[in-house]
């Protein structure tokens, strides 16, 4: 029996561990630098817009930053979890949204990006990625955030190059309604890891 | 697939593919998501700002790669590395005809999911378009380059994800043929080649696609295609003639492009006969898809010629770009991109100065030509700084208008 400072510790330690963390750190780190040298804004290749649309870099990344969070959702051994203490169960939904936030914060800084707009895109995609992981597994989760961020950054304007309301993930500032909708999102994704835990369900599946 | 060396029939194969493999699993998951994404961003484009024709529907079926393409390969990889990870093509091994018959049903599947997804894009697409235009086999080619392209992506997918392991194969995969075609499309040069995505054009009547660009980029693709399924299907004894003929196709489309040009869209072979009309000296032809467009457009180049006189004799022959062999002397005549009201006047104002300007569009004197003529026509295109000409006496626009002559000279 663990004592409950040795099981805070344990918990505290199974944040940080593992091989996944190590290729989703890897992963960040690769993206920062990457974003540190690249132009602040890119040009969306919108097909149906006649004059150009662009997007912070840092909006765009952000689909790169959710899919290095999914690996994440997958727990080797599930069914021990399933029979774990709450505090262990819940880990997995800790370690999901510590990893947003640095996710976030390695987004951000490189890019010298601030606003609503990345926390709106990175709530959303990573949102979906997590509603599939918990749903049909973390294997088939990239599609959903790949295909709304690549749609919405190929289709997402009209001629006169505004960005339509399905699309606001491009969009340099979303509305509050969107950023609202976005976390919203965000939350149901990790109400539906933490379910998809507790059930013992192995997300790799 | 073999049970106990049974050798499963060529009708529960179909079975199997139709209602097990296809409706189950990863295919399935990663199926209806491109499905549904397909349909609706083919209910969501818009169609209203293409052109009459067939080329403009296939053109955004093909410019939908961006975001279907990376999509294909992920797919490709999630199915393939599924049945690696979970140890199934190990145990498929051991089995008469091997992890063939396993990465073949699952590839199928995930095919067959990804061409009703680029079938159903171009399906809404084409319905919600205007096909009131000419169909002709270059434009054919668009949409095979779309379907070849997928094909391949699937294809390439299932190759990598029959090798590698790591879930994150499929999302990389995928990102980065997104990259690819982002960057192609924006690359300089001959570069672009590289690019099968053509989403600045949109095909005049006149207009077809460029055969050897499109033609060599669909052999490639078609190429790459052969090329992963005989990774894919390692051990069989077509591997070899799946490389030959792949090597053949490559060189074919590698010698179609080397001869293209970066230009997406060529004239169409002219027709037999154009529809032609005159009146006042003034005579007009344009392309027989074009004829709901001569009277307006006749009516608009004689307006501008009349409201030039007497200063200038406005006449001569005018066509349609792509007539030029049926019309050897003459002015181009370009039928305005959409019908909207005003727009005959606008390119029968262009037309008129292009046939007194003789080659000179750019010059000082062009300008104030266009703008004197702009005017004075109901074509009120031109800044009214450069028409204030039109409001001196007449003896003074006549004295102007010599001047801006014999700076043009004799076409």
């Amino acid at each position: 029996m663990l004592n409950g400072s040795r099981a805070r510790v344990h918990v505290a330690a199974s944040l940080l561990h593992g091989w996944r963390i190590g290729w989703s750190v890897g992963g960040l780190i690769l993206l920062s630098i990457t974003l540190a040298a690249s132009p602040k804004l890119i040009v969306l290749p919108q097909v149906l817009a006649d004059s150009e649309v662009t997007a912070p870099a840092a909006v765009v990344a952000t689909l790169v930053g959710s899919l290095l969070l999914l690996p994440l959702c997958v727990e080797p051994a599930s069914h021990l979890i399933a029979t774990a203490p709450r505090g262990r169960q819940i880990a997995v939904v800790i370690r999901l949204a510590v990893m947003t936030v640095v996710a976030y914060l390695a987004i951000v800084l490189p890019a010298h990006a601030g606003g609503w707009a990345p926390i709106s895109a990175l709530a959303t995609f990573t949102g979906e990625g997590l509603i599939l992981a918990g749903t049909v597994g973390v294997t088939t989760a990239w599609t959903l955030p790949t295909v709304h961020c690549l749609a919405a950054m190929t289709f997402g304007a009209d001629v006169h190059a505004k960005v339509a309301s399905w699309a606001w993930v491009v969009s340099g500032s979303p509305s509050a309604s969107f950023v609202t909708v976005s976390l919203a999102i965000y939350a149901i994704g990790l109400a539906v890891m933490d379910r998809s835990a507790g059930r013992g369900r192995n997300a790799y599946d | 697939m073999t049970v106990a060396g049974q050798q499963m029939s060529r009708s529960s194969w179909w079975f199997r593919l139709g209602i097990t493999d296809a409706t189950s699993g990863t295919p399935l998951a990663t199926g209806i998501v491109s499905f549904l994404a397909a349909l609706t961003i083919g209910s969501l484009a818009g169609t209203n700002i293409m052109l009459p024709g067939w080329a403009d529907p296939f053109n955004l079926g093909l410019t939908a790669v961006l975001f279907q393409a990376p999509l294909a390969i992920g797919s490709g990889a999630t199915a393939a590395g599924w049945l690696l990870r979970h140890d199934v093509l190990t145990f498929a091994d051991t089995t008469p005809r091997g992890r063939r018959a396993a990465l073949t049903i699952t590839t199928a599947s995930v095919l067959l999911w990804q061409a009703a997804a680029v079938a159903g894009l171009l399906a809404v697409v084409l319905l919600r378009s205007d096909l009131a235009g000419p169909l002709t086999p270059a434009m054919l080619l668009l949409p095979a380059l779309d379907v070849a392209l997928v094909v391949a992506m699937v294809l390439v997918g299932s190759a990598v994800g029959s090798h590698v392991k790591t879930v994150f194969g499929a999302p990389v995969l995928a990102v980065g043929v997104f990259v690819w075609l982002y960057a192609s499309a924006y690359a300089p040069g001959r570069w672009k080649l590289l690019s099968p995505t053509y989403s600045e054009i949109f095909y005049q009547n006149y207009f077809e696609p460029n055969h050897a660009l499109v033609g060599g980029q669909a052999l490639i693709a078609t190429a790459v295609a052969i090329s992963a399924a005989a990774v894919l299907f390692r051990r069989t004894a077509y591997r070899w003639v799946a490389v030959g003929v792949a090597f053949g196709l490559t060189v074919a489309g590698g010698a179609s492009l080397s001869v293209a040009s970066i230009d997406p869209v060529q004239y169409r072979s002219p027709p037999a006969q154009a529809a032609c009309a005159t009146r006042d000296r003034i005579t007009l032809c344009v392309w027989p898809d074009s004829s709901d467009v001569l009277q307006p457009s006749l009516d608009a180049l004689v307006s501008v010629a009349r409201s030039a006189r007497p200063y200038i004799a406005i006449s001569g022959s005018f066509f349609q770009p792509g007539l030029q062999s049926l019309m050897p002397r003459g002015t181009v005549y370009n039928v305005p991109a959409t019908r909207q009201e005003g727009g005959f006047d606008f390119v029968a104002l262009r037309a008129a100065v292009d046939s007194v300007v003789c080659g000179k569009g750019r010059s000082r004197a062009a300008s104030e030509f266009a703008g004197w003529l702009s005017a004075r026509s109901s074509a009120s295109y031109y800044s009214a700084s450069s028409g204030r000409v039109s409001h001196l006496p007449r003896a003074k626009q006549q004295y102007r208008v010599n001047q801006w002559k014999s700076q043009f000279g004799r076409c």
